[in-house]
C-alpha cells in the first residue's frame, strides 16, 4: 500500500477534527474508484455501440466522484462533493448534447455502429 | 477578503457579457422579424457585443500576472483570477469568436442553418474558453473546458443534414468526453494529494479549503517540501494527477498522441466551426496549461521548480512528438482542411515549446510573451486561411481539395494574394507575422536551455513550408480549374481581408501593435512566492479560508 | 500641438495620398462614359475587390503574374508610349478631368501639407533642446540577448534634427513644385493615378529615410524609396528599355544596399544598438567609447581589418550605390527612362542625395577613419570628371543632365570626403534648386516636342518657349558657378574645402581642388552647349513639330519660376564672402562643421572660380552662336578623334561592367539553375519531401478513422505521459 496514505491515515486519526472513519480505508474506495474507471476504459475500447460507450464514460466519470468523496471524508473537505456534483452537472449537460447527437445520427443513418462511421481517415 | 460580489463581476466582466449576450443572441432568434432581418440583427448584435467585450478585457491588461512575483487578484472564493494574462487571452478569444462570426453569414444561409443557435452556442463556447483562462481553480478549468467544449460538440455536428459534420460531432463527442475523464481523475488525484500533504504538515483547513485551488496548491508544494516531511513533489498520486491533467489539456490542443480525433473533426465540422475551434479549444487549453505550469510548477522559485523536472522530458517529448507528426501528415494531405488540421497540430507542437520553456527558470516571462504572441498571430492566419475556404466556396459549397485553388491569382488576385499572406505566416516566412512568432518562442526556447528541441522544431518546421508553399504554387502557377468568377465573399472575404491585414501588421511592427505582452519583467524576477508569502498565512490561503 | 505628434504627421500626409490614390485614384480617374475597349484601369491593389462587379472582360484573366506581383498596371494597353505628357493624344482612353484634378490635387496638396508641417518642424528644431525634436517612440520588436548578441529592442521613431529638417524642407518643398508640374506633364497619360500614387510613395519611404531615429527605419526609408523609384523609371513598363532600365537601377542598388546591410550589422555587433543618439547611441561620444570598448577600433575583424574603417567604407559603398558614384553610377543615366518629373524629383533632387545624408549623419564614424575619407574623396571627385567628360559629348537633353548629376554628386561626395560634410549639404541644397529647375524646364521642353529628346532636332526654341528658356538659362548659369548664383557659392565652398580642408585635419589637397576645378569648366561647358543646342540656332525638327509647339500650361511654368528665383537666391544663405551663414549655422554640429583654415586664400580661389564660369561660358556661347546648326565639327571629324569616341562611348564602362561582370553572372546563374538547383537542390528537397511523404503513408495507418482505435491511441499516450512523468520523479513502478 502507499505509504503516503498510510501515513496519512495515521495523522488523521490524531486530528480530532475529523469525523471518525468506519472499518473501510480510504485505499479501498481509491482502489475501487480505479478499478471503475479502468472498466469504464475498457468499455470504451471494446464496445461498438456509441450509447454503450458513452455509458462507459459515464463510469469513468463516476469513479472519478467516488475518489472525490472518498478524498473529501478522509480528509473532512467538502470540496470533494462539491467538485463531484459539478461533475454530474457537467455530465448531465453531456448526455443531453450527446444523445441528441446520437439520435440525429441514427436517423440519418438506421445505424449507430461507431465502426462504421469513418468516412474521414488519413 | 473585502471584496463585494460587485468586484467580482466587474473583474470578470468579459466572459460575463459574452455568456449574456449569447442569451441575448438566443432571445432575438425567438422574437418576431422576418429571417433575413433578423439574421442580420443577430449577426451585428453578436459581433457589437463581441467588440464592447474586448474593451473591457483591455483593463484588465494592466493588472500584473499573477504568479510572477505577485499576489494573484483572486475573485469569487479564489476561484478566479483577473490579470494582464487572463485579459489577452479574453482578447484573443473575443477576436477569434468574432472572426468566426464575420465569416459566418453567408454560408449558413446558403445552408439554411439556424444563425441564432450558432452565434449563441459559439459565444458560449468562447466564454468557456475565456473561464479557463480566468480560472484559478482546478473545478473551474474542467468547467470552463465543459463549457466550450459541449457548444463545441453540438457547432461540429451543426450541419445535421451532412454525413461528415454528424460523423465529426459523434468522434469529437466520444473522444471529448473520453479525455475528459482522464482530466477529472487527474483531478481528483491532485485534490486528494494535496489534502493529504496539507493534513500531513499540519495546515489543513478543517472544511473550507478548496485543495484545487491553485494558489493552495502552489503553498502545498512549497510548505510540505520546507517542512522536511515528504515533499508533495515525491508523491506518485500528485505526479500522476498532474500528467493525467497535462493528458486532458492535451487533447483539447490536439497534441500527439492525443491529436487523433482533430484531422476528422476538422475536416467533417462546418468550416466556420473548424476555424473556430482550431483556435479557441487551443487557447483555452494552453491559457489553462501555461496557468497550472506558472503555478503548480512556477519556474522562478528553485525550491519548487524542482516539481516541474518530472514533466519536462515529458511535455518535450510531446512537442517533438507533435511537431514531427503533424508536419510530417500534412505533406500527404490533398484536402486543404485536413492540411489545415495537421499544420494546427505542428503549430500546436511549436506553443507547447514555449509553454516548455516557460517552466524553466530565467526564460519564462519571455517564453510567455512568445506564447501569448503566437497564439495572436496563429488566430489571425490560422483562422484567415479558414476564411478563405470560406470566401471561396459558392452554392452551399467549398472548394476543399488543394488543387481546386489552382490558378486562383489569375481570376481572384487579392483573393489569391491574402492566401499566401497566410500560408507564408504559417511556414514562418518573413515579413509575415509567423516568422516572428516562431523567433520568439525558439529564442524562448534557445535561452531556457532547449536549443536541442528549438532546432528539432526548426528542421522540421522546414518540411512546413513545402506544404504551404504547394497551395502557393498552386494559385500562381498551374491553369485554372474551376471557375472562381462568382464566389460567396460576403463576410468572409472581411474577414479574411481583416487577418491578413493583421498577420503583415504583427510581421511589421510586432511590439508597436502588441505593447502589453511584450513589457518584460526585471530579469531578476521574483520567486512566485516571495519572501512575503512565506508568513503563516499567505494571501493564496487567506483568500480561500473558510467562509460562515 | 503636442511635438511629440508632429513629425509623425509629415510621413502621415504623403502616406495618407498613396493609399487614397492606391484604392480609389483608377476608379476616380475612369471616364464614367462606359468604354468596350477599356481594361481595367486598376492598378493591381484595387482590380480585385471591383471584380464581383466589374466587367468580366477576359483581359485579367490573361495578366501576367509577374506583372501583378509588380503592382503594375493590370490593363493590357496600360501606358502611352512616348515620353510623358502627350502621346497620348488620341488615346483610346478617356479620362476624367474632374476625377485628374482630385487625384493630383489630392497628392499636391498632400505634400504640401508636409512643407507647411515640414517649416513648422524647422521653427521647432532651433528651439527645441539640443536641436532635436523626437517623435514618440513606437515599440518595433524586441528579441531578447541570444548566445551573446546584444539583445535587440527597437522602436520606429522619428527624429528632426536641423540635418534632417533641412532634407524635410527640401523633399517636400521641392516635391510639391514638381507634384504641380506633374499634373500638367502627365495628364494625357493613362496611368495617372498610378503616377501619383507612386509618388505619393516615394515621398512617403523619404521621408522615412530621413526622419528616422535608427539606421533600421532609415534603412526601411532607403529601401523604400528604391522600390519607388524602380516602379517609376520602370512607369512606361510597355516599352522594354523602360523595364530594363529599372533592374538595372534596382540589381545595382542591391550591390550597394548589400554593403549597407553588412554595415548594419556590424555597427549592432559593436554598438549594441541602432539608435543614433540617446543613451549609448551610435554617433554619441559615449556610444563609440562603449564600441571602441567592444573591439571596434582593433584589428580582430577577420584577423587584419579594424571594423572603424570597414564600417564607414561599407556605409560609403551603400551611398555610392543611392547616390550614383563610380562604381555604382551606371544605373543613374538610364533611370533617364522615367519620366521627366520623376527625373527631376527622385534622380536628381532628393534620393540621389540619400547618400550624401547618410555621410552626412554618420559623420562621426567617418571622422574616425581617414582612410576612408581620403578614398570617399579621391572617388568623389574621379566620379565628377569622368561624368563631367561623359557629359560633354551627349546629345540626349536627359542625358546630359543625367551625367551632369551623377558629377554633381561627385561634388558632393569630395566635399564630405575632405570632411566638409555641412558644405556637402550646402550643395545638396542648391543643387536640389537648380538640377530640378533643368529638369522641369528639360521636361518642359521635351512636353512642346511631342516627346522629342534629341538635341540634334531641337533648336532656336528661345522664342517659342520664353518662359522655359529664361528658366533653364538661369539654372545654367546656376550649376556653371556664374558669380552670387546658387550654385557658384556652393561649389567654390566645396572647392575651397577641398583646397585646404577644415582644421584639424590635413585632408584637402591641391590636386584634389584642381581636378574639382577643371569638373567645374566642364560643368559650364557641357550646360551652356546645351542651351546654345537647344534655344540658339537653326530650327532643326520638322513641321508637324513646329505646328505642335506650345509654352507649357502654368502648373508647368509655375514650379520653374520658383526654382529659378531659389537658384537666384538660394546661394545667399551661405556666401561667407558676403558675410552670410545661416546655413552653417543652422546646421552646426549636426554636420561636425569646422573652421577652414584656409586664410586669406578664400578670396582667391573664389575670384579664380568666378573668372573660369564666365570664361567657359562666354566661349562656349561664342562657339556655338557661329556654328547655326548647332555642332562644332563634322561627323567625320568626330569619328576620328580618338577622344571623342571614348567619351562616345562612355569609357566603354557598361560595355566592360557587361562584360566582366553581367555575362559572366548571367552564366553562372545560368549553371547554378541548370545544375545546382534543379539537379542537386530541387533533388534534395524532393526526395526529402518523397521521404517525408512514404514516413507518412507508414503512419496513415495510425488515423483509421476509427473512433476506437483513436481512444486506444490516447491510452496508449495516457500511459506513456503517466509513466514518463513517474520514471521522471525517479519513483519506480515496484
Amino acid at each position: 500500500m502507499n505509504p503516503v496514505a498510510e501515513s496519512a491515515a495515521v495523522a488523521a486519526g490524531a486530528n480530532p477534527l475529523l469525523p471518525v472513519h468506519g472499518a473501510v480505508p480510504l485505499s479501498w474506495y481509491l482502489i475501487l474508484s480505479a478499478m471503475l474507471f479502468m472498466i469504464g476504459v475498457v468499455g470504451v475500447l471494446v464496445k461498438r455501440n456509441p450509447i454503450v460507450i458513452f455509458m462507459s464514460i459515464e463510469l469513468m466519470l463516476n469513479a472519478v466522484n467516488l475518489s472525490f468523496i472518498a478524498f473529501g471524508r478522509y480528509l473532512g473537505n467538502v470540496g470533494g462533493q462539491m467538485f463531484a456534483i459539478f461533475v454530474m452537472a457537467v455530465a448531465a449537460a453531456e448526455v443531453a448534447v450527446g444523445l441528441g447527437i446520437l439520435i440525429s445520427i441514427f436517423r440519418s443513418r438506421e445505424n449507430i455502429n461507431v465502426d462504421e462511421i469513418n468516412v474521414m481517415k488519413g | 477578503m473585502n471584496q463585494s460580489v460587485l468586484t467580482d463581476l466587474q473583474a470578470l466582466i468579459c466572459p460575463l457579457v459574452v455568456i449574456v449576450l449569447g442569451m441575448i443572441v438566443l432571445l432575438l432568434d425567438l422574437g418576431t422579424g422576418d429571417g433575413p432581418a433578423r439574421r442580420r440583427l443577430i449577426y451585428f448584435v453578436s459581433l457589437g457585443g463581441l467588440v464592447a467585450a474586448a474593451l473591457l478585457a483591455v483593463a484588465n491588461t494592466t493588472i500584473p500576472n499573477a504568479g510572477v512575483g505577485v499576489t494573484p487578484l483572486t475573485h469569487f472564493g479564489g476561484g478566479m483570477v483577473a490579470d494582464r494574462f487572463g485579459g489577452l487571452f479574453c482578447i484573443v478569444l473575443c477576436i477569434i469568436a468574432g472572426l468566426a462570426i464575420t465569416m459566418s453569414d453567408r454560408y449558413l444561409e446558403e445552408k439554411s442553418l439556424n444563425s441564432g443557435e450558432y452565434y449563441a452556442l459559439i459565444l458560449f463556447s468562447t466564454s468557456g474558453a475565456m473561464l479557463m483562462a480566468l480560472a484559478y481553480d482546478l473545478v473551474n478549468i474542467f468547467v470552463g473546458l465543459e463549457i466550450l467544449s459541449v457548444a463545441l460538440y453540438i457547432l461540429s455536428g451543426f450541419a445535421r443534414r451532412e454525413r461528415r459534420s454528424e460523423e465529426s460531432a459523434v468522434k469529437y463527442f466520444l473522444l471529448g468526453s473520453f479525455a475528459s475523464g482522464f482530466l477529472l481523475y487527474g483531478m481528483a488525484l491532485i485534490y486528494g494529494a494535496v489534502g493529504i500533504a496539507l493534513k500531513n504538515t499540519g495546515l489543513l483547513q478543517p472544511t473550507g479549503t478548496s485543495f484545487t485551488n491553485l494558489g493552495v496548491i502552489a503553498r502545498t508544494i512549497q510548505e510540505s517540501a520546507e517542512t522536511g516531511g515528504a515533499p508533495i513533489t515525491a508523491s506518485p498520486l500528485f505526479i500522476a494527477g498532474v500528467a493525467l491533467l497535462i493528458v486532458g489539456l492535451a487533447f483539447k490542443a490536439a497534441i500527439v498522441p492525443f491529436h487523433s480525433y482533430a484531422p476528422d473533426v476538422y475536416e467533417g465540422a462546418p468550416t466556420p466551426v473548424t476555424a473556430f475551434m482550431s483556435a479557441a479549444a487551443k487557447v483555452g487549453a494552453f491559457a489553462a496549461l501555461i496557468r497550472v505550469f506558472g503555478i503548480l510548477l512556477p519556474a522562478d522559485n528553485a525550491s519548487i521548480a524542482q516539481a516541474a523536472v518530472p514533466f519536462h522530458a515529458v511535455l518535450w517529448g510531446l512537442a517533438a512528438a507533435t511537431i514531427v507528426v503533424g508536419n510530417v501528415l500534412a505533406i500527404r494531405q490533398t484536402n486543404i482542411k485536413r492540411m489545415l488540421a495537421y499544420s494546427s497540430i505542428a503549430h500546436a507542437g511549436y506553443i507547447l515549446v514555449g509553454v516548455l520553456a516557460s517552466s524553466v527558470p530565467g526564460a519564462s516571462q519571455n517564453a510567455k510573451d512568445a506564447v501569448i504572441y503566437y497564439l495572436f498571430t496563429y488566430t489571425f492566419m490560422n483562422l484567415g486561411a479558414f476564411a478563405m475556404v470560406i470566401w471561396l466556396g459558392r452554392d452551399g459549397g467549398e472548394y476543399t481539395s488543394i488543387a481546386d485553388y489552382a490558378g486562383l491569382a489569375k481570376q481572384q488576385p487579392l483573393a489569391a494574394a491574402a492566401m499566401a499572406v497566410f500560408m507564408l505566416s504559417l511556414a514562418g516566412i518573413p515579413p509575415a507575422a509567423g516568422f516572428l512568432a516562431k523567433l520568439y518562442v525558439f529564442t524562448s526556447a534557445v535561452q531556457a536551455g532547449l536549443t536541442g528541441l528549438a532546432v528539432l522544431a526548426l528542421v522540421v518546421s522546414v518540411i512546413g513550408v513545402y506544404y504551404y508553399l504547394n497551395i502557393i504554387v498552386a494559385m500562381y502557377f498551374r491553369d485554372p480549374v474551376n471557375d472562381f468568377s462568382s464566389v460567396r465573399a460576403g463576410g468572409a472575404r472581411a474577414a479574411a481581408l481583416l487577418s491578413a491585414a493583421a498577420t503583415l501588421l504583427f510581421g511589421f511592427i510586432p511590439a508597436g501593435v502588441f505593447s502589453p505582452t511584450i513589457q518584460r519583467d526585471q530579469p531578476t524576477a521574483q520567486p512566485i512566492l516571495g519572501a512575503a508569502e512565506k508568513s503563516p498565512l499567505p494571501p493564496a490561503v487567506a483568500v480561500v479560508s473558510p467562509q460562515p | 500641438m503636442d511635438p511629440q505628434a508632429l513629425p509623425w504627421l509629415v510621413p502621415l500626409c504623403p502616406l495618407i495620398g498613396f493609399l487614397i490614390n492606391a484604392f480609389a485614384g483608377a476608379r476616380l480617374t475612369k471616364s464614367p462614359r462606359p468604354v468596350v475597349e477599356t481594361g481595367p484601369l486598376a492598378t493591381a491593389v484595387t482590380a480585385a475587390p471591383s471584380q464581383n462587379t466589374g466587367p468580366s472582360d477576359g483581359s485579367q484573366y490573361d495578366m501576367n503574374p509577374a506583372v501583378i506581383a509588380s503592382g503594375h498596371d493590370a490593363a493590357p494597353h496600360g501606358a502611352t508610349g512616348g515620353h510623358g505628357g502627350h502621346s497620348g493624344h488620341g488615346a483610346d482612353v478617356p479620362l476624367d478631368k474632374g476625377g485628374l484634378g482630385i487625384v493630383g490635387g489630392l497628392a499636391t496638396a498632400l505634400v504640401a501639407l508636409g512643407f507647411v508641417l515640414s517649416l513648422m518642424l524647422f521653427q521647432a528644431v532651433q528651439t527645441a533642446a539640443d536641436h532635436r525634436v523626437l517623435s514618440s517612440a513606437i515599440q518595433w520588436m524586441q528579441v531578447p540577448s541570444v548566445g551573446g548578441m546584444p539583445a535587440l529592442d527597437l522602436s520606429f521613431r522619428l527624429l528632426v534634427d536641423p540635418l534632417s529638417s533641412l532634407m524635410l524642407l527640401i523633399i517636400t518643398g521641392v516635391g510639391t513644385l514638381i507634384h504641380l508640374y506633374s499634373m500638367g506633364y502627365m495628364s494625357h497619360d493613362k496611368g495617372y493615378a498610378r503616377y501619383f500614387t507612386y509618388l505619393n510613395l516615394f515621398v512617403f519611404f523619404m521621408l522615412l529615410l530621413v526622419m528616422g531615429s535608427n539606421f533600421l527605419v532609415m534603412f526601411v526609408g532607403w529601401e523604400g524609396v528604391g522600390l519607388a523609384s524602380y516602379l517609376l523609371i520602370g512607369y512606361f513598363y510597355e516599352r522594354k528599355a523602360a523595364t530594363d532600365a529599372g533592374k538595372k537601377a534596382f540589381i545595382v542598388n542591391r550591390i550597394g544596399d548589400a554593403a549597407l546591410l553588412i554595415a548594419l550589422f556590424l555597427i549592432f555587433q559593436f554598438f549594441g544598438t541602432f539608435e543614433f543618439f540617446g543613451a549609448g547611441g551610435v554617433l554619441t561620444e559615449e556610444g563609440i567609447a562603449g564600441a571602441l570598448g567592444n573591439g571596434y577600433g582593433s584589428y580582430a575583424f577577420i584577423g587584419t581589418t579594424a571594423a572603424v574603417t570597414l564600417v564607414p567604407l561599407l556605409l560609403f559603398l551603400g551611398a555610392a550605390g543611392k547616390s550614383a558614384q563610380i562604381p555604382l553610377y551606371v544605373w543613374l543615366p538610364d533611370a533617364m527612362e522615367g519620366p521627366t518629373p520623376v527625373s527631376a524629383l527622385i534622380h536628381a533632387a532628393t534620393m540621389v542625395t540619400g547618400g550624401v545624408y547618410l555621410l552626412a549623419r554618420t559623420h562621426a564614424l567617418f571622422l574616425m577613419s581617414p582612410l576612408t575619407l581620403t578614398i570617399v574623396a579621391v572617388i568623389g571627385v574621379t566620379t565628377a570628371f569622368l561624368a563631367a567628360t561623359i557629359a560633354l559629348v551627349q546629345n540626349d537633353i536627359k542625358k546630359v543632365l543625367a551625367y551632369s548629376t551623377v558629377s554633381q554628386l561627385g561634388y558632393m561626395f569630395l566635399a564630405c570626403g575632405v570632411g566638409a560634410f555641412g558644405v556637402a549639404m550646402f550643395h545638396v541644397t542648391t543643387h536640389a534648386f537648380f538640377k530640378a529647375l533643368l529638369f522641369l524646364g528639360a521636361g518642359s521642353v521635351i512636353h512642346a516636342m511631342d516627346g522629342e529628346q534629341d538635341m540634334r532636332r531641337m533648336g532656336g526654341l528661345r522664342a517659342k518657349l520664353p518662359i522655359t528658356f529664361a528658366a533653364m538659362l538661369v539654372g545654367t548659369l546656376a550649376i556653371s558657378g556664374f558669380p552670387l548664383l546658387a550654385g557658384f557659392w556652393s561649389k567654390d565652398e566645396i572647392l575651397l574645402s577641398a583646397f585646404a580642408g577644415p582644421a584639424q585635419n590635413g585632408l584637402g589637397s591641391p590636386w584634389l581642388w584642381l581636378a574639382g576645378f577643371v569638373v567645374s569648366g566642364m560643368t559650364a561647358f557641357y550646360m551652356m552647349r546645351l542651351m546654345m543646342k537647344t534655344f540658339f540656332g537653326t530650327a532643326r525638327y520638322d513641321g508637324a513639330t513646329a505646328n505642335y509647339l506650345h509654352e507649357s500650361p502654368a502648373t508647368m511654368t509655375l514650379p520653374l519660376i520658383v526654382l529659378a528665383a531659389l537658384s537666384v537666391v538660394g546661394g545667399f544663405l551661405n556666401a561667407p564672402a558676403i558675410g552670410t551663414h545661416y546655413f552653417t549655422d543652422f546646421l552646426g554640429e549636426t554636420v561636425g562643421e569646422r573652421e577652414l583654415n584656409a586664410g586669406g586664400l578664400g578670396t582667391t580661389l573664389l575670384i579664380a572660380s568666378a573668372a573660369l564660369a564666365i570664361a567657359v561660358l562666354g566661349i562656349t556661347f561664342a562657339l556655338y552662336n557661329r556654328k547655326k546648326a548647332g555642332e562644332l565639327s563634322t561627323d567625320a571629324q568626330k569619328q576620328r578623334n580618338l577622344l571623342w569616341r571614348v567619351l562616345d562611348n562612355k569609357w566603354g564602362v557598361d560595355q566592360n561592367y557587361d562584360r566582366i561582370f553581367v555575362r559572366p553572372g548571367k552564366r553562372g546563374a545560368m549553371y547554378l539553375w541548370r545544375t545546382l538547383d534543379v539537379r542537386v537542390f530541387d533533388g534534395i528537397v524532393n526526395g526529402t519531401a518523397g521521404l517525408v511523404r512514404g514516413l507518412g503513408e507508414g503512419i496513415k495507418g495510425w488515423q483509421s478513422g476509427y473512433v476506437r482505435s483513436y481512444a486506444l491511441s490516447m491510452l496508449v499516450g495516457v500511459v506513456l505521459v503517466v509513466v514518463a512523468s513517474l520514471i521522471g520523479l525517479g519513483v519506480s513502478l515496484r
